[in-house]
């Protein structure tokens, strides 16, 4: 049980409401706003290019798009409960876009990709942030879409809690075999 | 000395006694007929001298080189069995499980006893067969086989013709009669009293006045009337 | 075809998915092993009421926050086969209505202190992969992978140390207690023996469906198969094949486990069932 509530916390928490008490700070990002001062364009839909599409998929490690449903979720899992060993590696995932944000009076968004287990009745999302490191929703997909995201990932601690985020992220146009 | 005796033996469960007072003994070499109306307490006597069942009261000793645990029985089928996938191989020779804690395989004596017993009870050409497809005086024969792994010395029956057809009946009749014959002591519970008249050399009635002796005595007796009349109702 | 095979090898190049299958296989062998027995004694339920008592004492387990989880289950397990197996001799009681008593139970029991205590943010989620398994057996750790091939050595070593006097308790206990056999303490080693197959087992299928992992193989061999030995190991075997097969298919699918399990298990019941009565293998 303890292992599941790992999955809930590290997941669902990380991406809908972790941000709970989080105030903007550089920072919680450190990889992400590093990143982002190189690239100020939005990499978000029509410029991505077919070629460009090829050698991400190249680059990729983690391909969670080939994986079924329950590989996927499984994966994810592993990612999440052990997050160093995934470390720095391209993830490319599938899944439905959910926004989340903090309270407080500077409200941040989470962005997140949510794989369903097969049974649906377990969830999971992984943040990610683009790479322009933007932080407005206008950036993103819209919320409820099906999204393909390629990034880097990486983990982070906050208020004690390991948080997995890709970072430098790219979405992918779909494919149509999604 | 008697291999079995029973001194004021009171009988029953939780307290509330089916039997009081009741002394016996078997011999070695007796054919002991238990008799009575149901829920006298033939079966309850049965297992109590199986020690499955703790008597309420009074005592039950074994002797002349019996061992307590040393008694071959012969239950009413079970539910269970009816529809049990088991050789009848199998089933035979699980009549050598042993009081000793580590016995745990059957050794090559145990299976030769098996063996034997079949042979006995004219079973040996069954012995891959399923005991669920047998017919009620085969399956009989098979359970009767494995009581005879378990003892050479004392049989306990648990109405062992009750379901069977007349001529089935019969030969189970014949194969006790044998096995009394080369000195195997038996001790049946019985509903019909031709088997009693023919065989029992001894006879227990339960019921509201025990009696207990040799069948001369019993079909003397005023017992033998009331069990018949109950038998005609 | 080639495609297939070739998203086979990528998946069993996942360790998670190699644990899962070493895990999924020795689980169903320990489960068909004595499921054979449990049918027989008309102990069937008793497999059913110890897997939702088993969900209760994982809500507690939950609810305690024990790092854990599994030390405290399997006793608690082992302690409700205990009391069941012998509520269950007691003619006194009725021992079915015990049984569902006791399931039910913790059943409501587990599910009302995970609502009230648990700090878990999906809830629902919790109580679904506990009773269906979900993905469980794929998220399995390697402690946890280590302790499932350790209890099931010991599980099936017993049974083949045990397997003359379980086949005698099982066929006629009275017999068996009255030649001298120690039929309680046979009894109360399968009570303990299926606790453990039960807690291995729900990570496997969830605690809904475990009890389809014991009995269906059982039932399938003894459509086909008269003697006990045959039985038991078409079981084991039956049981095996089922459980590779249906994990392949599941996460080929992306299907739930435990439900593709218990489905192929079902499938194979009716096979053998029309292949029994085919042979004249089963008396009406």
């Amino acid at each position: 049980m303890k292992k599941r509530m790992n999955i809930i916390t590290c997941g669902l928490a990380m991406c809908l409401f972790a941000a709970c008490g989080q105030t903007q700070s550089d920072s919680a990002f450190p990889v992400a706003v590093s990143q982002t001062e190189e690239a100020h364009q939005s990499p978000v839909q029509s410029d991505s290019t077919g070629q460009k599409d090829e050698e991400q998929e190249q680059e990729v490690d983690v391909d969670l798009t080939k994986l079924s449903s329950i590989m996927c979720y499984s994966e994810v899992y592993t990612m999440v409960t052990y997050p160093e060993q995934y470390w720095g590696k391209t993830v490319k995932m599938t899944g439905e876009m959910v926004y989340g944000m903090s309270s407080g009076e500077d409200p941040k968004y989470y962005f997140a990709v949510l794989i369903a287990d097969a049974l649906a009745c377990c969830q999971q999302g992984i943040e990610f942030v683009l790479e322009s490191g933007s932080n407005d929703p206008k950036d993103y997909p819209a919320i409820g879409s099906q999204v393909t995201v390629v990034g880097e990932f990486t983990s982070y601690e906050e208020n004690g809690m390991t948080y997995c985020q890709l970072v430098s992220a790219k979405v992918l146009p779909q494919e149509d075999t999604q | 000395m008697a291999q079995l005796i029973c001194r004021d033996l009171s009988l029953g469960y939780e307290g509330k006694a089916l039997i009081e007072h009741l002394n016996f003994s078997v011999e070695k070499g007796d054919y002991l007929c238990i008799v009575g109306e149901n829920g006298a307490g033939k079966t309850t006597l049965l297992k109590t001298l199986l020690h499955l069942h703790a008597p309420l009261h009074g005592t039950i000793e074994a002797g002349d080189g019996l061992r307590k645990d040393e008694i071959g029985y012969l239950p009413q089928q079970t539910l269970v069995q009816r529809d049990f996938p088991a050789s009848v191989w199998e089933i035979v020779l699980s009549g050598c499980q042993r009081r000793g804690k580590w016995h745990l395989f059957y050794s090559s004596a145990d299976k030769q006893l098996a063996r034997q017993s079949m042979e006995k009870m004219n079973i040996t050409n069954l012995s891959k067969r399923c005991y669920r497809e047998l017919s009620g005086g085969q399956q009989q024969r098979v359970l009767l086989a494995r009581a005879l792994c378990a003892t050479q010395k004392l049989l306990l029956l648990d109405e062992p013709v009750s379901g069977l057809d007349p001529k089935a009946t019969e030969e189970m009749y014949a194969l006790i009669r044998s096995l009394n014959q080369e000195g195997i002591t038996i001790v049946m519970i019985s509903h019909d009293l031709s088997a009693v008249a023919s065989d029992a050399s001894h006879v227990l009635h339960l019921g509201k006045k025990i009696f207990f002796g040799t069948k001369q005595d019993y079909l003397k007796s005023e017992n033998v009337h009331t069990f018949d009349r109950k038998g005609d109702e | 075809m080639a495609q297939l095979t070739e998203k086979i090898a990528l998946y069993l190049s996942y360790p998670f998915v190699q644990y899962a299958l070493v895990v999924g296989v020795l689980v169903a062998l320990c489960s068909s092993l004595l499921g054979v027995t449990l049918v027989l004694k008309r102990f069937s339920f008793i497999g059913d009421g110890l897997s939702h008592t088993a969900f209760g004492a994982m809500a507690i387990a939950a609810v305690l926050n024990l790092t854990n989880e599994i030390l405290f289950i399997l006793p608690a397990t082992i302690l409700c086969a205990v009391l069941l197996l012998r509520v269950g001799q007691n003619a006194k009681i009725k021992g079915d209505a015990a049984v569902a008593m006791l399931s039910v139970g913790s059943l409501a029991i587990g599910y009302l202190l995970m609502n009230l205590f648990s700090n878990s943010a999906n809830i629902s989620g919790d109580v679904c992969s506990t009773l269906f398994g979900s993905t469980s057996i794929l998220t399995l750790s390697k402690t946890e992978v280590w302790l499932c091939v350790v209890l099931s050595i010991i599980v099936v070593g017993v049974f083949i140390v045990f397997y003359n006097k379980l086949f005698a308790v099982t066929f006629d206990e009275n017999f068996a207690k009255a030649v001298g056999t120690n039929t309680d303490g046979y009894n109360l080693l399968i009570a303990v023996i299926i606790a453990v197959i039960i807690v291995l087992a729900m990570n496997l299928v969830g605690s809904l469906l475990v009890s389809a992992l014991i009995i269906f193989p059982a039932l399938s061999a003894m459509r086909i198969f008269k003697t006990f030995r045959a039985v038991t190991i078409c079981a084991a075997v039956t049981s095996v094949i089922c459980s590779f097969v249906g994990m392949m298919l599941s996460i080929l699918a992306g299907t739930p486990v435990g439900a593709t399990i218990v489905a192929v298990d079902i499938a194979v019941f009716a096979l053998y069932t029309l292949a029994g009565s085919l042979t004249g293998g089963q008396k009406a």
